[in-house]
């Protein structure tokens, strides 16, 4: 095979013009960075989604209501709708709270047990809520890892009491943070009946409802439409399902990602012409060698491919400090959006692959020129 | 083996034909050594790099081993320049960032050869111009008449029909000039067809038959 002695010879043309090398694969480098770290975003984006939604995803359907009007008695009428598994009540609740002197905003959510599976939270220590606890609207609370390192700096929390406008509530569960989105930082989770009680609401807002499995999920849909149209006026309600949810989420980052994508490409770009550039004053530098190439034998595409090789190579030596770059990037930028640490094969996948085509696609006309050149005249050349 | 008939080569200058060739008609056996002579721009090179396959003909027919050369398709005579032919020049053409050893190479590197098989090859050829000492240098680390017998070493590596030496010895001094004749000579010898050109009446002695170019023709 050729190829390793091509890719060899491409790597000492290069090393013997590092500068050059080095300013010609900027923009491939720039690209190549952003666009791993767009594919990152995308990524981590995706898996928090999956977090986010768990295994009941494709099964669930969020109920926004925004009359006063939904209670426990509508509550148990859903229930009974056709190929309704579960129906998991919210209501949330934002209120002060005092760290120390701070006063710190804290999102209340008034859960039901089944909270935990169509939330996908994740309980580290203790329980989540019981049946009993909202039966019995009991002043228990769970809270997130988070907020307990703040407040019992490594200190088991189980058993210990949190005052919340002037009501103790003890801790029976810590949670994992799932750092959702920034406002959810701080989140409590009391049973949803202590929580009607506790503010005088009287009303649910949220809810969630899980399908049963063997059930077509739009025809549920439907069916839950229906009764609420019956009941109420269409723009009291919202229901939403999975995959609509997965689409806003998405569309959140979308402006992010296009914005990074604009700018790998128009690096990408700029790096192209700048190699195809240095191919063909590469080419031109090296005509001589070309006609004795030619003279002892190479054939056109001999030398087609000895230059695109080289571009090729040319370009990934970009590409692969810029994925590296991008992977760092990404590290360090995900944590920031509050977005789980993501580093997909697909991302270093496309760190290689787009470069070899920005490479190849580049390399082209200079090969070209390259292999057309008349051996005696290449020889000729001083 | 070479059978040139009324071979012409033109180059268009603005308005004006340059007759390079005009009309040549050339028969060489194998194992002949045939210098070509004449005075410069009188189509010497022109000749060569025909014959070599490296250029085409405007008109005429030249048969390579029978075969019609106006006829072949670039890669056909890319695959006769590397098995049939090799090449020497007078500005010895050695890619520079190469080792001698890679130099040699070349050849057997178009011909698909492997690792083991090219270095083995390629140092024999070193070897028969007295230079396996040197296959780690590169050319600039060599004398002019080194340099050459590289060059000769690649030309002869891939066992070729004929070897074309366009005035290899013009830039060298006299003494290393004999040397490289010698060398043609042995090969010769060995049954290489050798076709040199040269215009130092003083190194014709070696060769078996020679030809004189005026402007693009044959006299005598
Ligand atoms: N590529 C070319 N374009 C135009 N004229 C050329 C070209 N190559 C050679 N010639 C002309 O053809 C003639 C023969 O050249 P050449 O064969 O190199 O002569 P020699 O080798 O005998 O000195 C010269 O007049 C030269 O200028
Ligand atoms: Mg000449």
């Amino acid at each position: 095979m050729k190829f390793p002695e091509y890719t060899r010879n491409a790597l000492d043309v290069i090393s013997a013009n590092k500068f050059r090398a080095f300013l010609t694969t900027l923009g491939i480098l720039i690209g190549t960075a952003n666009l791993i770290m767009v594919v990152s975003l995308i990524d981590s984006t995706e898996k928090q989604i999956k977090d986010r939604f768990g295994r009941f995803g494709t099964r669930l359907i969020y109920l926004g209501i925004h009359k006063e009007v939904f209670g426990e008695d509508e509550l148990s009428m859903i229930k009974k709708i056709e190929g309704v598994s579960c129906v998991c009540p919210s209501i949330w609740y934002l209120t002060i709270f005092k760290v120390g002197r701070k006063d710190k905003h804290i999102e209340i959510i008034g859960s039901s047990p089944e909270t935990m599976y169509v939330e996908n939270i994740e309980i580290e220590k203790g329980r989540f809520i019981i049946d009993s606890d909202v039966y019995n609207k009991r002043r228990v609370c769970i809270i997130e890892r988070k907020l307990a390192n703040k407040l019992f700096k490594g200190l088991s929390p189980i058993g210990e009491e949190m005052k919340i406008e002037n009501i103790h509530f003890q801790i029976v569960g810590v949670t994992e943070s799932k750092g959702f989105m920034k406002w959810w930082e701080d989140i409590l989770y009391i049973p949803y009946t202590t929580l009607m009680e506790f503010s005088g609401q009287s009303y649910i807002n949220h809810c969630g409802i899980l399908v049963e499995e063997d059930e077509d999920l739009e025809a549920c849909v439907q069916r839950i439409k229906r009764w609420f149209i019956k009941k109420y006026k269409e723009e009291d309600f919202h229901i939403e399902t999975w995959e609509e949810m997965i689409r806003e989420v998405k569309e959140g980052t979308n402006i992010i990602n296009l914005i990074g994508l604009i700018i790998s490409g128009l690096s990408l770009l700029i790096g192209g012409i700048g190699i195809m550039n240095v191919m063909l004053v590469s080419v031109r530098e090296r005509t001589r060698e070309i006609g004795i190439r030619k003279a002892v034998g190479a054939t056109n595409r001999d030398i087609v491919i000895q230059f695109l090789i080289e571009s090729i190579t040319l370009s990934l030596v970009g590409g692969i400090v810029g994925t590296i770059i991008g992977i760092i990037g990404a590290l360090i930028f995900s944590p920031l959006l509050d977005l789980p640490r993501s580093i997909s094969i697909s991302a270093i996948f496309v760190g290689f692959l787009v470069p070899s085509l920005v490479g190849l696609f580049f390399g082209v006309w200079p090969a070209r020129q390259a292999s057309r050149l008349d051996p005696i005249c290449a020889l000729r050349y001083e | 083996m070479i059978v040139l008939e009324n071979v012409s080569k033109y180059y268009k200058m603005g308005e004006g034909l340059i007759r390079a060739l005009d009309g040549i008609s050339l028969r060489i056996n194998e194992g002949n050594f045939l210098a070509i002579m004449g005075p410069s721009g009188s189509g010497k090179s022109t000749l060569m790099n025909i014959i070599g396959c490296l250029d085409r003909p405007t008109s005429g027919v030249y048969l390579f081993e029978g075969e019609d050369i106006t006829k072949k398709k670039e890669r056909e005579l890319a695959f006769l320049r590397n098995k049939k032919v090799g090449f020497v020049f007078q500005t010895f053409n050695l890619l520079p960032r190469f080792s001698c050893l890679k130099n040699v190479e070349l050849p057997l590197f178009y011909a698909g050869y492997s690792k083991d098989e090219m270095r083995k090859k390629a140092y024999k050829a070193l070897e028969a111009v007295y230079l396996s000492h040197r296959i780690d240098h590169k050319p600039s680390e060599l004398s002019g008449g080194e340099m050459q017998r590289v060059a000769i070493a690649r030309a002869l590596v891939n066992d070729p029909k004929i070897i074309c030496a366009d005035e290899p010895t013009g830039n060298l001094d006299t003494k290393t000039g004999e040397e490289i004749m010698n060398i043609f000579y042995s090969l010769n010898n060995n049954g290489v067809t050798i076709i040199l050109v040269t215009h130092e009446k003083k190194l014709i002695s070696f060769a078996k038959r020679r030809i004189f170019l005026v402007d693009g023709r044959i006299v005598d």
